[in-house]
């Protein structure tokens, strides 16, 4: 999953000492065998900076096909700079990163449009097309590609918005008609249009009422078991996160300062990411 | 000091004209590689040509009539008011026609561009288009700029003919002069090079407006704030390079044709 600094140890940094807490396995002990078959993403000591503010210092990522890892963190702290780093929208100052296999910062526009086609992404405000209807925000990524023809992608639309839990009458609706638990379930309707192998989404919940809220936490939980996708989730909203993780990591300062699976959350003792659960569970 | 802080503003406006070389560059290339998106094309067409027929022909109309009105006035001190025909056509067609239509089209369609394009760099829909594997290069900047090109010329040659059947107007009004005495001096005062040059400036305005607006649109940020930034700059950049690149050209076309 992620190799902060202990790990890059493990690569043989030269500047890095092993500590003693450090375990030959991975960080925090885990067994994460190499597993390039159902390796979908695999950052390695990214580094981003913008002028003088260091977004990533050192990021290490990995998320096999059916996980879904939960990147959480304060506001401001890279978050949504990862996924637009996997997406080939921001180029690293350094580093690598590969999506399925392919290497996102050496592939030239063709290859990358063709990785970016088994990703989807949704946004944290939808980023729907507001010029288009619902329906054609949905099939739009299949009329760019022109390889099907307009009676399956009627039948595909119509099949997507009954996964998202939507009537087939919103999709001659405009994006300006909608709620934004809507305005969500029609992004996430876009996002897995094609049968994507990746899934990222940034702040999946935020700025929803709990029950839509567990709508698309229920969604997001559908897609990894039926779909077996790989997904990316990056949240601030700590009961969704524990809803549809199986992994997490914090973010805080650029580096990864806290990884592991959900009991491990529960009950670690790292003070800001205590600091983290506690607030945020309590706070409404 | 000084030189440290000359140099900074100097950077920065070379930047920009490097990003926006390279954004042409990509543009141009994204002419001929497919997909061509010629239904998004079509659509440009009709935004900025058919939809711009009444706020050009209206500049058309009132600009003749202006240039047959003053016109009529000067000729009349040398009983010469028979060339107001040839005078509002050679003016117009050289001149008054190209820039007068790409101001207008600068102000009403380079501003929808902007503010449109920048709108969906700040709503995050550029990079959910880039999230598809779709290059808005090709998807929203080529089909804008390519009906630029081709409806710019069209838009002039209706501000031409509407300006000079303006002129006509007038000329029939205060002078009393007939269609016939007003077309034959009309045809008079165009030549080929009046024709050439009156076409093929309004090709570099259109291209000119569209680049400038998308380019403005595409490097938005800032929120709303940034959107309204970058509509009024799309206008007065563009106004600008109008000015200023009609001047350029007039001189080319000058040496070009000898007059």
């Amino acid at each position: 999953m992620f190799r902060s600094r202990r790990n890059r140890v493990a690569r043989g940094h030269p500047d890095l000492v092993p500590d003693p807490g450090w375990h030959p396995r991975g960080a925090m002990g885990r067994d994460r065998p190499p597993d390039p078959q159902n390796r979908m993403i695999d950052l390695e000591d990214v580094h981003l900076a913008f002028g003088e503010l260091v977004v990533l210092d050192g990021i290490w990522l990995e998320v096999d096909r059916g996980e879904t890892l939960v990147v959480m963190g304060g506001s401001g702290q890279g978050k949504s700079t990862i996924l637009k780093i996997i997406l080939g929208l921001l180029e690293p100052d350094s580093g690598r990163v590969f999506v399925h296999g392919v290497d996102v910062m050496r592939a030239n526009q063709e290859v990358l449009d063709e990785v970016r086609r088994n990703i989807g992404m949704v946004f944290q405000g939808g980023a729907l097309f507001d010029s288009l209807t619902v329906g054609e925000n949905l099939a739009f990524r299949l009329r760019d590609e022109g390889n099907h023809k307009d009676d399956e992608i009627e039948r595909l639309v119509a099949e997507k918005l009954s996964f998202v839990d939507l009537e087939p009458e919103v999709s001659n609706k405009m994006p300006a008609e909608l709620s934004g638990g809507m305005k969500k379930r029609v992004a996430l309707g876009r996002a897995i249009m094609g049968s994507p192998k990746i899934l990222l989404y940034d702040e999946p919940t935020t700025g929803l009422d709990p029950i839509t809220g567990e709508t698309i936490n229920v969604l997001i939980n559908k897609l990894r078991d039926q779909e077996n996708v790989a997904s990316i989730v990056v949240t601030h909203d700590i009961e969704s996160a524990l809803t549809v993780g199986n992994r997490f990591a914090m973010l805080k300062d650029g580096d990864i300062i806290f990884e592991g699976d959900a009991e491990e959350i529960r009950t670690t003792d790292e003070p800001y990411v205590r600091e983290f659960i506690d607030a945020r569970m309590v706070t409404p | 000091m000084t030189t440290l802080s000359l140099t900074r503003p100097v950077k920065h406006v070379l930047l920009e004209i490097q990003n926006l070389t390279i954004l042409v560059g990509r543009t141009f290339s994204a002419f001929v590689r497919p997909p061509l998106y010629w239904r998004d094309t079509w659509v440009q067409m009709d935004l900025i040509g058919v939809q711009s027929l009444l706020i050009v022909g209206l500049t058309g109309i009132f600009t003749g009539m202006v240039l047959a009105l003053q016109s009529a006035v000067q000729l009349a001190d040398f009983g010469a008011t028979l060339f107001v025909g040839q005078l509002v056509a050679a003016s117009v067609v050289r001149e008054l026609g190209p820039v007068l239509t790409a101001l207008m089209v600068a102000g009403r369609v380079g501003s929808g561009i902007a503010a449109e394009l920048g709108s969906m760099r700040v709503g995050e829909q550029i990079d959910a288009l880039e999230a598809m594997g779709t290059d808005p290069i090709k998807k929203l900047v080529k089909p804008r700029v390519q009906a630029g090109i081709v409806m710019l010329p069209i838009l002039t040659i209706c501000t031409d003919f509407i300006a000079i059947v303006g002129g006509q107007v007038i000329a029939w009004l205060t002078l009393n002069q007939g269609a016939s005495t007003y077309w034959s001096a009309v045809w008079s005062g165009i030549f080929f090079s009046d024709l050439f040059t009156g076409l093929a400036k309004p090709l570099v305005f259109g291209f000119l407006i569209t680049s400038v607006a998308c380019y403005l649109g595409l490097r938005t940020s800032g929120g709303t704030e940034g959107v309204g930034r970058s509509t009024t700059q799309a206008v007065v950049v563009s106004s600008v390079l109008i000015l200023a690149s009609d001047f350029f050209l007039t001189k080319l076309f000058i040496e070009l044709f000898g007059h």
